[in-house]
């Protein structure tokens, strides 16, 4: 992470900029999973993260440093996905109060757990046979959508995204054996 | 549950969740998927499982535990291999088993062979069994016929959806197969599109507001976010609307309340303007992991995807376009407007004529000046030919209040005048036998030209009004931040007034905005050289009026060339 001291560009604002990115960086990929626990579409959770981030650098001053910057932050978060309802009412995606209550009580063990697997996965993904780790890289490295890998390989999109659900499949089950084996 | 049937449960959760994260899940997938996270624990630990594993093959420090293994064809063809395979298995349908002895079931391809074989079977047992075959093989057919119509009926389609729209264009050519909607007024979330050349300016759904120039090769990921692989684009965010993300192959910009321009050139290489505000920039470090930082207006930096290295590079506010209007043929990239271009039929950015003037009788741009005009009183012509001029008129105090704009606006105080002479208001210099040849003047001692200072000849008794609600509409939107330039005396007047035996005249300067003073200077003469004049503007200023009237009590306003140097209306695009 940059900071004031190593930042090569120099031009960070004396306004609480660095608090701001000490702070968040860290705590992005909590509040992403967060975010993607409730709403579990990728792209829709990423637009409501972007606007939890702008909220939370407008109502930075209102944070009190030593406080639980994450719960803060989560906080935000949880207005912005009840802004996103809001706003589309009619999306695929609608809320369930029931089971929004059931995933507010468990998100805590899951965001906890959340840099352990990270690390796992880092071991799991290298196991990925060659055709796994090509699909692997087409879909999040180069960010190239289902229908953009199912016509390049010439291919229907429903088989790309079950092949996917194979790899998540897989790679859940290699996190699991590596965080058991420590 | 029985094993088959976890089994079962386990590829339906993985690909609902799948299917969800992905956004090709329908409504009724996606309640299916509720239901199931609602009544089961064990589903729920494997969602957030999941998720953490999308995370992780989202982040690069993740991704780049694959770069030991490089993409290579063979890899490639075994991938589509792979994939071919599994999408000829149709999901849902069982396939009929291998039975022992269906070789020998086979039609015999040799008639010797045969009657070899029917002189082993000593009972007709066979020949049921193979009408007992074929029935469960027209049966396992029905099953797959049927199993593919329910397949294509309730095959999930990608929910396809447009987040974008096209506000306006000009000169593009689209790459052939790029673009896949006919009516190219919206884009959809799927797919790239390649800007081959010219300019399109877009609005996201969220009210982010983008010109993109070609070539730029982009995709609309949200409402909320563009992915630029390649080219320039100029993001613009409404208040209240921040959190705009422009990601790039190797950075990602998050808007924070901001204007900023990318440009990713070929090669990768990322390019970043910030115009106004903050953004939260992101990048990957090679080993050193992700940085960040915030950006601040009018800071500059560029990343290198191959070296990491990210370096601040000089600000140029006007490297990216900030607005296209193809009505008007107007690319703006954040240049002011110049008023002397305007008065010469020009659009304020250079297109003007030099020695083209506002016609006071006609209230049309044209190439002849008209050296001399008789006021009648209370004179007023509006100018719907001449852009964002309201109205031209010749003021006399003399007369009551001058009415200076097209919507009753008067300037009360407006000072008497000799109500003899008034002459066209001109781009360039006045000249006693117009045109002028005159490409430059002295300006304060030293020697200045016309086309490095653009000039305004606004000679007594003469005004006009500049519409700023039209700049702003033809701008879409840019913020008028104010009116600078020099007023003073056409030196070369002196000689003029010798060869006549006149007397030049003294001039009275006003400046007002909507009607009300906002620089006054009385008895302006040649010895007051040129005068700076700095006017800042309200949010919602709507005109700007110049005025030149011969000083009471002077002889004549014969020769009063009283020019407006470099009268230029400085803009921005900022929104707040």
């Amino acid at each position: 992470m940059v900071t004031r001291d190593n930042n090569p560009l120099g031009h960070l604002d004396p306004d609480n900029s660095d608090t701001f990115i000490r702070l968040l960086i860290p705590n992005q990929k909590s509040i992403f999973a967060y975010i993607l626990a409730v709403i579990p579409n990728y792209s829709d959770a990423e637009d409501i993260l972007q606007n939890t981030i702008s909220v939370i650098w407008r109502k930075f001053s209102m944070y009190q440093p030593g406080t639980d910057f994450q719960a803060w932050a989560i906080q935000i978060a949880r207005y912005e996905i009840y802004n996103f309802f809001k706003k589309n009412p009619s999306g695929q995606c609608t809320l369930n109060e029931q089971l929004l209550e059931v995933i507010e009580q468990e998100s805590g063990a899951m965001i906890d757990g959340l840099e352990q697997r990270l690390t796992a996965l880092k071991e799991c993904v290298v196991k990925l046979n060659s055709q796994d780790t090509q699909l692997i890289k087409l879909r999040y490295e180069q960010d190239c959508t289902l229908k953009v890998i199912s016509s390049r390989l010439c291919i229907s999109t429903t088989a790309v995204f079950k092949r996917i659900a194979i790899i998540h499949g897989r790679l859940v089950r290699c996190v699991r054996m590596q965080l058991a084996l420590e | 549950m029985n094993p088959t049937e976890h089994k079962n449960f386990s590829r339906e959760l993985a690909e609902l969740i799948v299917l969800s994260m992905e956004g090709h899940a329908n409504a009724e997938q996606t309640r299916r998927l509720q239901q199931i996270l609602l009544e089961s624990a064990p589903a729920r630990q494997y969602y957030y499982e999941v998720i953490a594993s999308y995370i992780g093959l989202n982040s690069p420090e993740v991704l780049r535990e694959l770069n030991g293994k490089p993409d290579t064809v063979r890899n490639y063809i075994s991938l589509y291999d792979e994939l071919s395979n599994q999408e000829e298995q149709a999901p849902g349908v069982l396939l009929p088993r291998k039975r022992r002895g269906w070789k020998w079931r086979k039609k015999p391809r040799h008639p010797e062979q045969e009657h070899a074989i029917v002189e082993m079977v000593q009972i007709p047992r066979p020949a049921i069994k193979r009408n007992y075959f074929a029935m469960k093989f027209f049966a396992a057919c029905a099953a797959v016929f049927l199993g593919l119509l329910v397949y294509v009926y309730y095959h999930p389609r990608p929910t396809e959806r447009f987040v974008a729209h096209i506000d306006d264009v000009m000169n593009v050519q689209w790459s052939e197969g790029s673009v896949s909607m006919g009516s190219r007024s919206s884009f959809s979330d799927r797919g790239f599109y390649s800007l081959l050349s010219g300019f399109v300016r877009m609005q996201f759904d969220s009210g982010a507001e983008a010109v993109l120039e070609g070539p730029s090769v982009f995709r609309c990921n949200s409402e909320n976010s563009l992915f630029l692989e390649q080219g320039k684009v100029f993001v613009k965010v409404a208040p209240g609307q921040e959190g705009f993300v422009v990601r790039t192959p190797s950075a990602k910009i998050t808007d924070l309340g901001t204007q900023f321009g990318v440009y990713v050139k070929p090669g990768g290489m990322v390019e970043v303007q910030m115009i106004e505000g903050k953004a939260l920039v992101e990048y990957t470090n090679g080993s050193a992991g992700k940085e960040a930082f915030v950006m601040s207006a009018q800071k500059a930096l560029t990343i290198d995807p191959e070296t990491h290295a990210c370096e601040s590079i000089e600000y140029d506010d006007q490297y990216f376009a900030r607005t296209i209007n193809s009505h008007e043929s107007i690319i703006w990239r954040g240049e002011s407007l110049n008023l002397a271009d305007i008065a010469g039929g020009g659009n304020g950015f250079g297109t003007g004529t030099i020695n083209h003037s506002i016609d006071l009788i006609s209230g049309k741009v044209e190439a002849d000046t008209h050296t001399m005009f008789a006021r009648p009183s209370k004179y007023y012509v509006v100018t719907p030919d001449v852009p964002y001029v309201d109205c031209v008129f010749v003021p006399d105090g003399n007369q009551g209040p001058v009415q200076i704009s097209s919507t009753g606006l008067v300037f009360k105080s407006c000072p008497a005048t000799d109500g003899q002479y008034s002459w066209d208001i001109i781009n360039g210099l006045y000249d006693v036998s117009p045109p002028s040849k005159r490409t430059s003047f002295v300006m304060n001692g030293k020697e200045v030209s016309l086309a490095s200072h653009p000039t305004l000849g606004l000679h007594a008794n003469t005004g006009i009004t500049f519409d700023l609600q039209e700049i702003r509409q033809t701008l879409n939107g840019a913020k008028i931040a104010s009116f600078t330039g020099y007023c003073g005396f056409d030196a070369e007047l002196f000689r003029h007034e010798e060869v006549h035996q006149k007397y030049h005249t003294k001039a009275d300067i006003t400046v007002l905005v909507d009607g009300e003073v906002v620089f006054e200077k009385k008895f302006l003469d040649l010895a007051d050289g040129f005068i700076p004049v700095n006017i800042k503007f309200k949010e919602n200023a709507r005109f700007l009026t110049l005025v030149t009237t011969n000083s009471v009590g002077e002889e004549t306003s014969y020769l009063s060339w009283v020019l407006w140097v470099d009268p230029t209306i400085h803009l921005n695009t900022t929104s707040r």
